[in-house]
C-alpha cells in the first residue's frame, strides 16, 4: 500500500535503500522463468509454460506492470478470440483450441460475408444514423448545457434531477410507445424515425457532461471577452466551445457508440431490409434456426476495429474530457 | 442438390416459356409490392422470392416481395405492436401454426374462407382453424422433427433409444473427436414428443389442459436420465450448437426439424452431410414400445387485416400459385426439401428418398392445435425443463409447477 | 446480390436524401427557432434569463418528443386493460367486437398494479404476483436479486478501477498502451461483447472451462446451472465496468495536488491515513456522480442478461428489467401490456427513490446543482 498512494512528484516516499530487496526480486524473477522454460521444454516444447513462467517472474520483479499487463491481457483476450473464429475454417468453426490464429486460418469467412450478406449496406446505414446523430446530438446538447451551466433560471434543479431521471427508464419500457409515435409519424422503415428516437436518448447525458465541464471553465473569460465587443453567443462560440474540445469529442464519442451498436429500439422500427443497420444484419446470421458463427465473428471484427482505434485514439481525452467536470479546480 | 438444381432451372425455363401463351390468353393483376413476414430460415426463404418472380413475371409483371425473416417470438410480438400502432403490418405472414390462434385473438389476421379453395388442402389445415375459421393456407406439410444422422458416422437408424445410446457410445468411441448425440434439450418442442410417445398430450378429452399427469412426468424423467444416467447428451447444446456440430460432421446424430434438411443437403453450408451422408429416420421407440410423436403441422400463410384492394388480390393470387400449382409446389415446397401440402404432388421414394424418409417420419407424429392457449403450455413448460435438466427440479415437482403455472397463465 | 455487398448509389442516394434535409432542417430550424423564441421572451414579454430558456428550447423539444410523450403514453397503458382477447379494442385496425365498457380507467390501474404484488387464485391471494411463469419472478425474488446484482457490480467495478487507477497514477512506463488495451471492454458494441462471452462460457467449447481444466479443476456448466449463470453474467458485467471508474478515478487522482501529501508527509501520516484522508475526500466529487451513474446502469442492466442467459435458466438469472422485457417480448411474453406497463413504472420508482437517497445522503446534490 506505502506506493500506492503517493503521487508521480513524490519522490519522498520511495522505498528506502531497497538494493537488497530488488536484487533478491530480480533473481527469483529470473529463476521463475527459468522453471517455465525448464518446465516448457520437459513438456515436449509447451510453451504455455514459459509464457507462465514469464508472467510470474514479471509479477515479482515489477508487480505493476505484472498487474497491469495480466488485466491489459483480460481485457483484450475476448477480442483475440473472435478474430480467431472469423478466420477459422468453415469446419472447425467449433473448436476447443485456444490458439488465436486457428490451424488452417481462412478469410473465407470474410468474403462469404460481403459476397453472401448485403454487409456494406448495414455498414452504410448504421454510419449514416450514427454520424447524424452524433452530429445533431452534441449540437443540441452543447447550447443546452451552456444554459444550465451560466444561468440560475427558474426550474434549473428539477430540470438537472429530471436528466438524471431519464437514465433510470427501464430499458424496453419506450420500445412500444416510440415504436407507436414513429409509425404515427409515418417514419417507420426509414432512418429518420431511428435517428430522430436516437437523439433523444443521447441528449440527457451528453448535458451532463458536458455542462460539468463548462462549470470548471471561469466566468471570466467569457465576460472579458464581452467587454471587448462579444455578445453572449459570440463568447460562447470563440471561447467556451474551443476550451470544451475534450468534452465535447467524449461525448460525440459516446452517442457514436451507444448508436452505433444500439439493438433492441432499431429492431422494432427497422423492418426492411434495405434500412437494416450492421446489429440487426449480424443477428439475423446467428437466429434460432440459423447460424453462421465464422460470417459473424468476421463481422462483429469488421465493426468493432474501427470503434476500438476510434476509441483507444481517444482515450486521452476521456480522461480529461469526462473527470474534469466532477472535480473543482 | 447439383440434380435438383438444374431441374429447378429446367422448371423455370419450362414455365416461362409456357406462361408465354398463357400470360396472353388471361387478365394480368396491376404491379403491387408486397412485405412477408417469414419465420422460414434465410436458405428457404430464397426459394420463396425466386417463385415469386416467377409469379410475378406471369400473373403481376413489375411486382415486388420484400422478405423480413423474423424469429417466432419477434415475429409474435412485432405483429402485436404494430397492430397495436395500426400501421406497419405485412401483407401476409409465413409461419407454424401455433402463433395463429394468439393472432386471431387479437383480431389481426382475415378469415381466408372466402378467399381461397380450401378443399385442395386435404392434410393439415385444421391445423390453422381457430372457431371454426381457417386463417392459414399450408405451404407444406411437416414442421416435423425427426432423428438426422450421418451416414459415415452411422451406419443405420437405431430404432430405439437402448441402441441410440449403444451406437452414441460406439461412435465416440471410434472417433475420440465426435460427439455421439446431441439435441435442443432445454426447448419444449423437442420434449413434447416424449410426452406424446408416454401416452400425454397437452389437453385432455374436455380439452382442458393437463400438464401433470403420469406421461408427463415419465418424459421428464426419461430426458433426465438421458443426461445425468446415460450421458449421452452433451453438458450443454442449444439449437445453434447441434446444429453447427452436425455441420461440420463433429456429431453422428441430432434431432431437428424438416426446415434444415435443404441446409444439410448443401455440402457448401454443410461440408460434412449433402446427399450421401444425411440420413433421416422416424424417432426411436421409447422403452414402452412407442415412438415419441412430434407436433406436425407444416408452414402457413396468413393474411393480416388491412390487406385490401389490389394486394389483396395480388395475395390470393400468389398464394394460391404457390401452393396449388403443381410446379410451383415441386418448385418450393420440395425445392425446400419439404412434403407438399395437397394431394397431386406426391414424393417418389426411387427419386427422393430423403423426402420419402421424411414422409414416413410425419406419419409418426401428432397434429398440433393453433388453440392460442398452447402458448401457455409452452411458456409453463420450459423452466420447468430447464430445472428438471439441470437436475435441480424432481420431475414430479416439475410437473406439478407447470400445471399451476399454465392454469394462471389460462385464467389470464 | 445488387451492388459492391448490397451498397448501390441509389440506396446511397436515398439515404442522403433523407438525411441531408434532416441536418439542414434541424439547423435552420433551431436557428429560426431561437430567433424567434429569444425576441418573444426577451423583447415581448421581458422574461428573465431569456437567452438560457431559448438556449435549452432545442434540447427540450428533443427530449419532449421521445421521452416525455412516451412515458406519458406508458403512463396511459398501464391504466388500461390492454392484453391479448381485449387487443381489438385499443387497436385501430384489429377485427372483432370490443367488450369492455371502457378503454382506461382507474379501475384497471388498480387492478395492473396489484397484480405486480398479489398473485389472485380464485378470489384468494395466494402469494407474490408473478411477472413471468414460475416464483423466481415475483416481485421479492427479482428486487432481491437486483439489489445483489447492483451492489456486487458496483463494488466490484469500484474497487477493480481504483486498484488499476493508483497503479496507473505511479510513474510507470507504457501507460498509455495499457490504457489504451484496459478500455477495451467500454468500446466493445454490447452485442458482440455478451455474444461472444456466451460463446466462452459454453461448457465444451468456451475458453474459461479449457482453462479451468488445463489448471486441474472440474468444468462448470456455466449456462446451465443457475447459480453458474449468475455468476457469469455478473462477471462479465464486472468485466465491463472496471474501465469507466478506471478513467474517472484516474483523472481524479491526476487532479490532486501533490501538495497535500507532502504536508501530510510532514505531519508523519502514514500510507493508510494520507490514503483515507486526502485520497479519498478529494475523489469524492467524482466518486459520487459515477457510482450514482452506475447504480443506474446497472440496475437497468438488459442486453447482457437477455443475450447471454435470457433471463435463465428457470427464470434464475432475471433481475428486474430483464423480468420485465421478457414478460413483454421475450419468449414467454404474456401479451398483458397493461400490466407490463405498471411493472416497469414500479421498476421506475424504486430506482427513483434510490438515487435520490443515495444522492441526497451522499451530499452529491449539491455538487450537481452548484459548482
Amino acid at each position: 500500500m506505502s506506493t500506492l498512494t503517493q503521487t508521480p512528484t513524490t519522490a519522498v516516499s520511495r522505498p528506502p535503500a531497497g538494493l537488497n530487496w530488488t536484487q533478491i526480486r530480480q533473481i527469483i524473477a529470473i529463476g521463475l522463468v527459468v522453471l517455465g522454460l525448464i518446465l516448457a521444454l520437459l513438456n515436449g516444447m509447451n510453451w504455455s509454460y514459459l509464457a507462465l513462467g514469464a508472467l510470474a517472474g514479471l509479477f515479482v520483479w515489477k508487480p505493476f506492470h505484472g498487474i497491469l499487463l495480466s488485466y491489459s491481457v483480460i481485457s483484450v483476450y475476448p477480442v483475440l478470440r473472435i478474430i480467431s473464429i472469423s478466420l477459422r475454417p468453415s469446419t472447425g468453426l467449433l473448436s476447443r483450441s485456444l490458439e488465436i490464429i486457428p490451424p488452417g486460418a481462412t478469410f473465407q469467412s470474410y468474403v462469404n460475408l460481403f459476397n453472401e450478406e448485403p454487409f456494406l449496406q448495414w455498414i452504410w446505414n448504421s454510419l449514416s444514423i450514427t454520424v447524424t446523430v452524433s452530429v445533431i446530438g452534441v449540437a443540441v446538447a452543447a447550447t443546452g448545457a451552456y444554459a444550465f451551466s451560466r444561468w440560475r433560471f427558474l426550474g434549473r434543479r428539477p430540470a438537472l434531477i429530471f436528466l438524471l431521471t431519464t437514465q433510470m427508464i427501464p430499458a424496453g419500457m419506450l420500445v412500444i410507445p416510440i415504436f407507436v409515435i414513429v409509425a404515427q409519424l409515418g417514419l417507420t422503415n426509414q432512418v429518420i424515425g431511428l435517428i430522430l428516437a436516437y437523439i433523444s436518448t443521447a441528449v440527457p447525458f451528453s448535458i451532463w457532461i458536458l455542462k460539468g465541464y463548462y462549470d470548471t471553465i471561469p466566468p471570466d473569460l467569457e465576460e472579458a471577452a464581452m467587454v471587448d465587443g462579444c455578445n453572449r453567443m459570440e463568447a460562447f462560440w470563440r471561447i467556451i466551445l474551443p476550451l470544451s474540445t475534450p468534452a465535447l469529442s467524449i461525448v460525440f464519442l459516446f452517442n457514436f457508440l451507444a448508436s452505433w451498436s444500439e439493438f433492441i429500439v432499431a429492431k422494432v422500427i427497422l423492418q426492411a431490409q434495405t434500412v437494416s443497420t450492421w446489429p440487426l444484419g449480424l443477428n439475423e446470421l446467428i437466429g434460432t434456426f440459423q447460424t453462421d458463427w465464422g460470417k459473424y465473428a468476421a463481422g462483429s471484427v469488421l465493426v468493432t476495429v474501427p470503434v476500438l482505434l476510434l476509441f483507444m485514439w481517444q482515450s486521452k481525452y476521456l480522461i480529461s474530457g469526462l473527470t474534469l467536470g466532477s472535480v473543482k479546480s | 442438390m447439383k440434380h435438383s438444381k438444374m431441374l429447378f432451372g429446367l422448371l423455370v425455363v419450362l414455365l416461362a416459356l409456357g406462361s408465354f401463351g398463357f400470360a396472353l390468353a388471361q387478365d394480368q393483376l396491376p404491379a403491387v409490392d408486397l412485405v412477408i413476414w417469414s419465420q422460414d430460415g434465410d436458405s428457404n426463404n430464397v426459394f420463396l422470392a425466386e417463385q415469386f418472380q416467377v409469379w410475378a413475371d406471369q400473373f403481376a409483371p413489375g411486382s415486388t416481395l420484400e422478405i423480413v425473416q423474423k424469429e417466432t417470438e419477434v415475429l409474435r410480438n412485432d405483429l402485436l405492436t404494430a397492430g397495436l400502432a395500426g400501421s406497419g403490418l405485412p401483407d401476409m405472414v409465413l409461419g407454424p401454426n401455433d402463433a395463429i390462434g394468439v393472432f386471431v385473438d387479437a383480431g389481426l389476421l382475415q378469415p381466408l374462407d372466402e378467399m381461397f379453395d380450401l378443399e385442395k388442402y386435404p392434410f393439415n389445415l385444421a391445423a390453422a382453424q381457430v372457431g371454426g375459421e381457417t386463417y392459414g393456407v399450408p405451404t407444406n406439410a411437416g414442421n416435423h422433427l425427426m432423428l438426422m444422422y450421418n451416414k459415415s458416422l452411422v451406419e443405420t437408424a437405431p430404432e430405439t433409444w437402448e441402441e441410440l445410446i449403444e451406437t452414441a457410445k460406439a461412435v465416440e468411441e471410434a472417433n475420440p473427436d465426435v460427439q455421439g448425440f446431441a439435441y435442443n434439450l432445454n426447448e419444449p418442442f423437442w420434449f413434447l414428443p416424449f410426452v406424446h410417445g408416454f401416452g400425454g398430450g397437452t389437453y385432455d378429452a374436455d380439452g382442458n389442459m393437463v400438464l401433470d399427469s403420469q406421461a408427463w412426468i415419465d418424459a421428464y424423467q426419461f430426458v433426465q436420465d438421458l443426461k445425468f444416467k446415460e450421458g449421452i447428451v452433451p453438458e450443454e447444446c442449444d439449437y445453434a450448437c447441434a446444429d453447427g456440430l452436425f455441420k461440420e460432421g463433429s456429431v453422428a446424430m441430432i434431432l431437428n426439424g424438416d426446415w434444415a434438411i435443404a441446409e444439410y443437403l448443401d455440402t457448401e453450408k454443410s461440408p460434412a452431410l449433402g446427399e450421401e451422408n444425411l440420413g433421416l429416420a422416424p424417432w426411436p421407440a421409447l422403452p414402452n414400445g412407442e415412438r415419441p410423436k412430434p407436433f406436425t403441422a407444416g408452414k402457413f400463410i396468413s393474411v393480416p387485416v388491412g390487406v385490401e384492394g389490389d394486394k389483396l388480390e395480388a395475395v390470393k393470387s400468389f398464394v394460391t400459385w404457390l401452393t396449388t400449382d403443381p410446379g410451383a409446389v415441386e418448385a418450393y415446397a420440395l425445392g425446400t426439401s419439404r412434403l407438399p401440402a395437397i394431394a397431386e404432388v406426391t414424393v417418389d421414394p426411387e427419386t427422393n428418398p430423403i423426402l420419402a424418409a421424411s414422409a414416413e417420419a410425419l406419419t409418426t407424429g401428432v397434429g398440433m392445435p393453433a388453440d392460442p392457449t398452447l402458448r401457455c403450455m409452452w411458456d409453463s413448460v420450459r423452466p420447468q425443463l430447464e430445472g428438471v435438466m439441470s437436475n435441480s427440479v424432481t420431475p414430479a415437482d416439475a410437473a406439478a409447477e407447470a400445471q399451476i403455472s399454465a392454469e394462471e397463465c389460462i385464467e389470464g | 446480390m445488387e451492388g459492391l455487398s448490397g451498397l448501390t448509389g441509389d440506396l446511397v442516394l436515398n439515404t442522403l436524401r433523407q438525411i441531408i434535409p434532416l441536418i439542414i432542417g434541424v439547423i435552420v430550424g433551431v436557428v429560426a427557432l431561437e430567433f424567434a423564441l429569444y425576441n418573444l421572451l426577451a423583447k415581448v414579454l421581458k422574461v428573465r434569463n431569456a437567452l438560457a430558456y431559448t438556449l435549452l428550447a432545442p434540447a427540450a423539444i428533443a427530449i419532449l418528443a421521445f421521452m416525455i410523450y412516451p412515458l406519458f403514453f406508458n403512463v396511459l397503458l398501464a391504466f388500461s386493460d390492454l392484453k391479448r382477447d381485449t387487443f381489438s379494442c385499443y387497436s385501430p385496425i384489429a377485427r372483432g367486437n370490443c367488450k369492455l365498457d371502457h378503454l382506461y380507467g382507474l379501475d384497471y390501474a388498480i387492478n395492473n398494479f396489484s397484480d405486480v404484488f398479489f398473485r389472485v387464485r380464485n378470489g384468494e391471494i395466494v402469494g407474490w404476483g408473478r411477472l413471468l411463469r414460475t416464483e423466481e419472478s415475483t416481485f421479492p425474488v427479482l428486487l432481491g436479486r437486483t439489489i445483489i446484482w447492483t451492489v456486487v457490480n458496483v463494488i466490484f467495478h469500484f474497487s477493480g478501477g481504483l486498484a488499476l487507477a493508483l497503479i496507473m497514477n505511479q510513474r510507470i512506463r507504457f501507460k498509455g498502451i495499457y490504457r489504451a488495451l484496459i478500455v477495451i471492454p467500454w468500446a466493445l458494441p454490447g452485442v458482440i461483447t455478451a455474444l461472444t462471452w456466451k460463446q466462452e462460457f459454453h461448457a465444451e467449447y468456451g475458453f474459461v472451462n479449457t482453462l479451468l481444466e488445463s489448471i486441474g479443476l472440474q468444468p462448470v456448466s456455466w449456462l446451465r446451472d443457475p447459480v453458474a449463470a449468475f455468476v457469469a453474467v455478473t462477471f462479465v458485467n464486472i468485466w465491463l465496468g472496471i474501465p469507466f471508474y478506471m478513467v474517472m478515478l484516474l483523472g481524479g487522482l491526476q487532479s490532486i495536488s501533490a501538495e497535500y501529501y507532502e504536508a501530510a508527509q510532514m505531519d508523519g501520516a502514514g500510507a493508510w491515513d494520507r490514503f483515507r484522508f486526502i485520497t479519498m475526500p478529494l475523489l469524492k466529487p467524482i466518486l459520487i456522480p459515477a457510482v450514482t451513474l452506475d447504480v443506474i446502469w446497472t440496475f437497468n442492466k438488459l442486453d447482457l442478461i437477455v443475450i447471454m442467459t435470457g433471463g435463465g435458466p428457470e427464470e434464475k438469472t432475471n433481475i428486474l428489467v430483464s423480468a420485465l422485457y421478457n414478460a413483454a417480448f421475450g419468449t414467454a411474453a404474456t401479451q398483458e401490456l397493461g400490466f407490463a406497463a405498471a411493472f416497469s413504472i414500479v421498476i421506475f420508482v424504486i430506482l427513483f427513490i434510490f438515487a435520490i437517497a443515495w444522492i441526497t445522503t451522499s451530499g452529491g446534490l449539491k455538487e450537481i446543482y452548484d459548482r
